[in-house]
């Protein structure tokens, strides 16, 4: 990487909220102004200064076949491509709408649907074009963004987490609001991230960072059952921002096993 | 220095709490904060949870009151002392690059203030002992763990009523403290408020026993104080030697156990971040955005992550089931051939703060016994 490298940040199907991140760094983003050359960020600037990146920031899901199409553009203009929270990375919560009819969707929402035009999905952005980094959240995680850049330009892998909320929480010492207190908490099945924002002010994970490396939905499905959940409560639960229903992905074999 | 157990009341419990105080020492102890009996900050024997005691199942904790006035009626809470001298984030070093190119380090060496822990139960001294010899036994001491090992006084508290996941003296220990506390408290409900029978275990804690109101100990007390012991044994009677056990599962690595429980285990880590034994810590380099200056923290790490044993392509152990194992075989079967002890000491935690309550006491057991 040259010595100013040049970023950019896209948008796709979302709702800012992560760029506003990248904009709530404010000391920092003197810094970070110093060390990057800003090319494209129309969250931000003005200055639009078209072609190729040496890092493209992309917020956002896929839900049209203009974002098909802008998205292989992207990737074909850009060095490193690194996805920004839960819609980029997961389908965000407009995912909701995958496996129903869409035109039932539209319906409901729109008074004159005949202007939507629409992918039946809402899909992340690796679905597409290969991703290189993906930090998960919504919105992302200002201290994971700021680790991302300062890895970047030093020339090491940035340092993002893989494990569950969990282990944030119990380094926080707080008092699991799942055993102690009967709160449904979605923590053991999501990427930690946030510092357990959401179980330090005594309320359950809601799941927003998206699946950890390995998530294990049934025992902790079996558990919400227990705690007095509907059907429809657990399912509407793990599928909110973030899709957490879904099969553990493969695991990578090992000779251990 | 008294060589024999004297007994106090509460109101030289809190004369012994202010000459902490005086000496320097931050004073923790057991409070009731929100949904849980956690370490806080205590100024008077008045400050813990009086007439409040736990239920404690697997993956279930909850508060309730107690018919006894007593003072220390809670068992375990969630953290143990490992919080406070194995802290779950520290500073190793900063270095600074400076124009000429010139590295400067800066390792930190703490210095850490007097922290005086009351109540701290006998499962937790073994703990104690356990992480001493991991942390500082050997050639390489964790500087930070050694600081904060230093400054601490220890007002241990044996136990009268263990909860329903406790199993100390499966592993061998509790529910009296032996050894490794200043100053070792039973305590003796009655109608008229609690008495305390305390015994001194090092010259600190004589020093601060002649300096509060007690009387010695009557024989009546003493064998209040022994019955009241027997009796917590007996309510954590169990069927299985799990000490003994325990050092068989290495016998049975290719179980089809393994896979069954990793079906029903989160890998969430709970287990390994509540455990006051577990020591594990990762190294992290972080530098800063002006690629000038980097800093290099440790912080706890669990064998349940896939980070934990990535190697090259990945994890050596992939699937939940493997991890499981390398938790359990280790803390209760390798760690003998390692340290000369089991890593357990049967507190409980790893079975109540499971969100899923899985039983370390039945997976011992039913592994152990397996065929493979």
């Amino acid at each position: 990487m040259h010595q100013r490298p040049t970023l950019a940040v896209w948008k796709f199907a979302s709702c800012d909220g992560c760029q506003l991140t990248i904009l709530n760094c404010e000391t920092e983003l003197l810094a970070i102004a110093d060390r990057v050359d800003i090319r494209w960020f129309p969250e931000a600037t003005s200055t639009m200064i078209p072609g190729p990146v040496d890092v493209s920031f992309v917020e956002g899901s896929v839900t049209t076949d203009h974002d098909v199409e802008r998205i292989h553009e992207i990737r074909s203009q850009s060095g490193l491509l690194i996805t920004i929270g839960a819609c980029a990375t997961g389908g965000g919560v407009q995912a909701l709408r995958n496996g129903v009819d869409t035109g039932d969707v539209i319906k409901t929402v729109y008074a004159d649907p005949h202007y939507i035009s629409t992918l039946d999905t809402s899909t992340p952005i690796a679905s597409h074009v290969p991703v290189d980094i993906e930090l998960q959240g919504c919105p992302i995680d200002k201290g994971q963004l700021l680790e991302t850049i300062a890895a970047l330009l030093s020339g090491r892998p940035p340092r993002l987490p893989q494990s569950s909320v969990c282990l944030e929480c119990k380094a926080a010492a707080q008092t699991c609001v799942m055993v102690a207190g009967a709160t449904p908490c979605l923590g053991p099945l999501t990427m930690a991230g946030c510092g357990a924002l959401c179980p330090v002010v005594g309320r359950g994970c809601y799941g927003c960072f998206g699946p950890m490396e390995n998530p294990n939905p049934a025992p902790l499905v079996s558990r919400f059952e227990q705690l007095g959940m509907s059907h429809g409560q657990r399912t509407r639960f793990l599928r909110s921002v973030c899709d957490l229903a879904g099969q553990p992905s493969p695991t990578t074999g090992s000779a251990h096993e | 220095m008294y060589r024999s157990p004297r007994s106090f009341a509460a109101a030289s419990g809190n004369a012994m709490l202010a000459l902490l105080a005086e000496q320097g020492f931050e004073v923790i102890g057991p409070r009731r904060i929100d949904e849980a009996i956690v370490y806080a900050p205590l100024g008077t024997f008045d400050d813990l949870p009086i007439g409040v005691t736990d239920r404690q199942m697997p993956g279930r904790y909850s508060l309730h009151d107690s018919d006894r006035r007593s003072y220390f009626d809670a068992a375990v809470g969630p953290h143990s002392v490992k919080h406070h001298l194995h802290p779950s984030s520290s500073t190793v070093w900063d270095i600074t690059r400076s124009d000429d190119g010139a590295l400067s380090i800066e390792m930190h060496r703490p210095e850490p203030a007097p922290l005086a822990v009351i109540g701290v139960r006998p499962c937790d001294l073994v703990a104690l002992e356990k992480q001493d010899r991991v942390l500082m036994g050997g050639p390489h001491i964790n500087p930070v763990y050694a600081a904060n090992r230093r400054r601490l006084f220890i007002v241990a508290v044996n136990c009268n009523h263990p909860s329903g996941t406790c199993f100390c003296t499966a592993m061998g220990n509790g529910p009296t403290a032996v050894r490794g506390f200043d100053i070792l408290l039973t305590e003796l409900p009655g109608d008229e408020g609690s008495e305390f029978v305390a015994t001194a275990g090092t010259d600190a804690g004589g020093r601060l026993l002649e300096s509060i109101d007690t009387d010695a100990a009557t024989p009546e007390q003493l064998e209040r104080a022994a019955e009241l012991a027997a009796a917590a044994a007996d309510e954590m009677r169990a069927e299985v030697d799990l000490l003994e056990a325990g050092t068989h599962l290495k016998e049975h690595l290719d179980s089809e156990m393994w896979a069954e429980i990793g079906e029903r285990c989160l890998a969430c880590a709970n287990c390994t971040m509540s455990c006051p034994t577990c020591f594990c810590t990762d190294l992290i380099d972080t530098t800063s955005i002006a690629s000038v200056s980097s800093r290099r923290t440790r912080v706890w790490d669990s064998c349940f992550t896939g980070s934990f044993s990535h190697m090259g392509p990945g994890p050596v152990r992939g699937s939940i089931g493997s991890r499981y194992r390398q938790w359990l075989v280790h803390k209760f079967s390798t760690w003998h051939d390692q340290f000369g002890e089991s890593g357990c000491v049967g507190c409980g935690r790893c079975i109540t703060w499971c969100p899923v309550g899985i039983d370390v006491r039945r997976e011992v057991a039913r592994i152990s016994r397996s065929g493979t």
